[in-house]
């Protein structure tokens, strides 16, 4: 069976030869081909090569691009961080009221550094994806909104000034399906999309369904209208919204180490969720493996994909991700 | 009286700040005791807090009504001062490190330390040991706060605590540890008096280390 099609399987609910495996493995790989964090995320060639290289280090069954949670903001115009081997981060938060709102425009892509992250979907879909699963990630609306304001910003304003945050929302929702477009052309499998600030670790499910459902599912929708499959990564503690974040109308639920893999039976297609912290940078192999054959036995007779809860960090031991991808074989 | 105080505490409850300082206002022209309205919205907070630990509100909620408190706070606390009493419950200089850009935990961490009735300095984010030894030279606190996100940074709070011990600091204030990759074990190992796992547990283990 082509690793693509046990992904592709296990998500549309089909059976499969083996639980497949895909480590939500992105700017660590700048390591195998030699290359700065900082070259990777502006430069598509080289971020292509660096996953290239992983997969055919590691052997996992689908390659998602570098998971960059500042491009979609920067290309609306806000400052970034550029640190040479680190994620960058956004600097400045300039929605503060409904002029500022105004003021944002949708840029065109091509002109943005989301065209890296295009070119980067186009290139692995060429070259790798006949046999592997091809994913881009997208910044959520809630998220996205949240690096706009401040999150601490968005979440009171969720209390206090609700029409705000719902036109926001529509905005980025908007600019979101320009960049869904360019991406559906690339012939990448899935888009993922990126929610951590809709994380129970932060909001209730009240305020989830109130803020950040609707947004999602339409997201979603125009994902799958554009025959890619939608998938949903909310870290941090999920398990009250569980339910709420499979009825997004998403394909699948990459979730993080601190959910309860009992609470996510039963609901949609689950990709996780091995600690990329405790687990993958602290333990030692044989644990890790221990670890992951563990999850796959919970998740017996569900549809699940055996993944790390959240990014793997660059000083994660390259024994360690071997040991994740072969305790599945 | 009495129904005053219900209707400040109603407003906290769906986190009204303006409502609540507008109330404690008037609370204050008919000569409410500013202590007793306190105490009442505080119980209404701690009450919050268990049920945050407990995993039946959230962060946000916490957030909300912490904003209201310290609204309210504006207004009763220099009321309090007015009358000579001043509550004493210590001084509190809190700091995300340098290199992490995370702010909200360390943010509502100092939301909360207010309510619970500390006077707090937030140095902000991306804050150089450096600079966070100058401050407590010059301001004195009873206690710092030192937060961090990432696996990377949490080093920065062991090099924190290892300056103070070579200032001659390390004795004259508490050192409190927090963030996500932050434990117990972490705050044991670097020597650091106290860790708070969420916001909550932070003001609880800051009131047990001043011994309040």
């Amino acid at each position: 069976m082509r690793p693509k099609d046990r992904v592709k399987n296990t998500v549309s609910g089909n059976a499969v030869d083996r639980t497949p495996v895909v480590p939500i493995l992105g700017a660590y790989s700048s390591k195998l081909t030699g290359i700065s964090v900082r070259e990777g995320l502006e430069d598509a060639n080289k971020q292509y090569e660096a996953q290239k290289r992983a997969i055919e280090t590691f052997g996992y069954d689908g390659s998602f691009t570098w998971m960059d949670l500042t491009a979609e903001a920067e290309a609306l115009g806000l400052k970034r961080s550029r640190p040479e081997n680190d994620l960058p981060a956004i600097l400045e938060h300039p929605l503060k009221t409904k002029e500022d709102l105004n003021k944002l425009n949708i840029p065109r892509i091509e002109d943005t550094r989301l065209q890296v992250f295009v070119e980067t979907c186009e290139k692995l879909s060429d070259n790798l994806g006949k046999n592997h699963f091809i994913s881009s990630y997208v910044v959520g609306p809630y998220t996205l909104v949240g690096l706009l304001m401040d999150v601490e910003k968005l979440l009171m304003s969720c209390l206090k000034d609700q029409n705000f945050v719902h036109e926001s929302l529509e905005f980025v929702v908007s600019y979101l399906k320009e960049y869904i477009d360019r991406l559906s052309g690339t012939g990448v499998d899935a888009i993922t999309v990126l929610e951590p600030t809709a994380s129970g670790s932060l909001i209730s499910p009240k305020i989830f369904r109130e803020f950040v459902s609707a947004p999602l599912r339409d997201t979603n929708r125009y994902i799958s209208q554009k025959n890619m499959n939608p998938i949903l990564h909310v870290c941090g503690n999920t398990n009250p919204i569980l339910k709420d974040m499979a009825e997004t109308e998403t394909m699948a639920l990459s979730i993080g180490s601190k959910v309860d893999l009992n609470n996510a039976k039963g609901l949609i297609p689950i990709i996780g969720n091995i600690d990329p912290s405790t687990t993958m940078i602290e333990k030692k192999p044989e644990e890790v493996k221990y670890l992951s054959r563990k999850c796959v036995e919970d998740m017996k007779g569900e549809e699940f994909i055996l993944s790390t809860g959240c990014d793997i960090a660059l000083g994660t031991p390259e024994e360690n991700i071997k040991a994740l991808v072969n305790a599945v074989r | 009286m009495n129904d005053l105080i219900e209707d400040i505490r109603k407003a906290l409850g769906v986190y009204d700040g303006e409502k609540c300082e507008e109330l404690a206002k008037k609370a204050l022209e008919i000569k409410i005791n500013p202590i007793e309205v306190i105490g009442a919205l505080r119980k209404d907070l701690e009450e919050l807090g268990k049920k945050f630990s407990e995993g039946e509100v959230f962060l946000i909620d916490l957030m909300g009504a912490a904003d209201a408190m310290n609204s309210a706070l504006t207004v009763l606390k220099p009321a309090i001062e007015e009358m000579g009493g001043a509550e004493k419950r210590g001084k509190i200089v809190i700091a995300t490190v340098e290199g992490d850009i995370h702010d909200i935990g360390k943010s509502i961490v100092g939301s909360m330390m207010v309510s619970a009735g500390f006077e707090v300095m937030d140095l902000g984010r991306d804050v150089p040991n450096e600079k966070i030894i100058e401050t407590l030279k010059k301001e004195k606190p009873d206690l710092v706060g030192v937060s961090a996100m990432l696996t990377t940074t949490k080093e920065k709070q062991k090099e924190l605590v290892e300056l103070l011990k070579k200032e001659g600091l390390r004795e004259g204030v508490k050192v409190m540890v927090g963030g996500a990759p932050v434990t117990e074990e972490w705050k044991s190992k670097i020597g650091a008096d106290g860790y708070g796992e969420d916001a909550v547990d932070a003001v609880n283990v800051a009131k047990k280390l001043l011994s309040l």
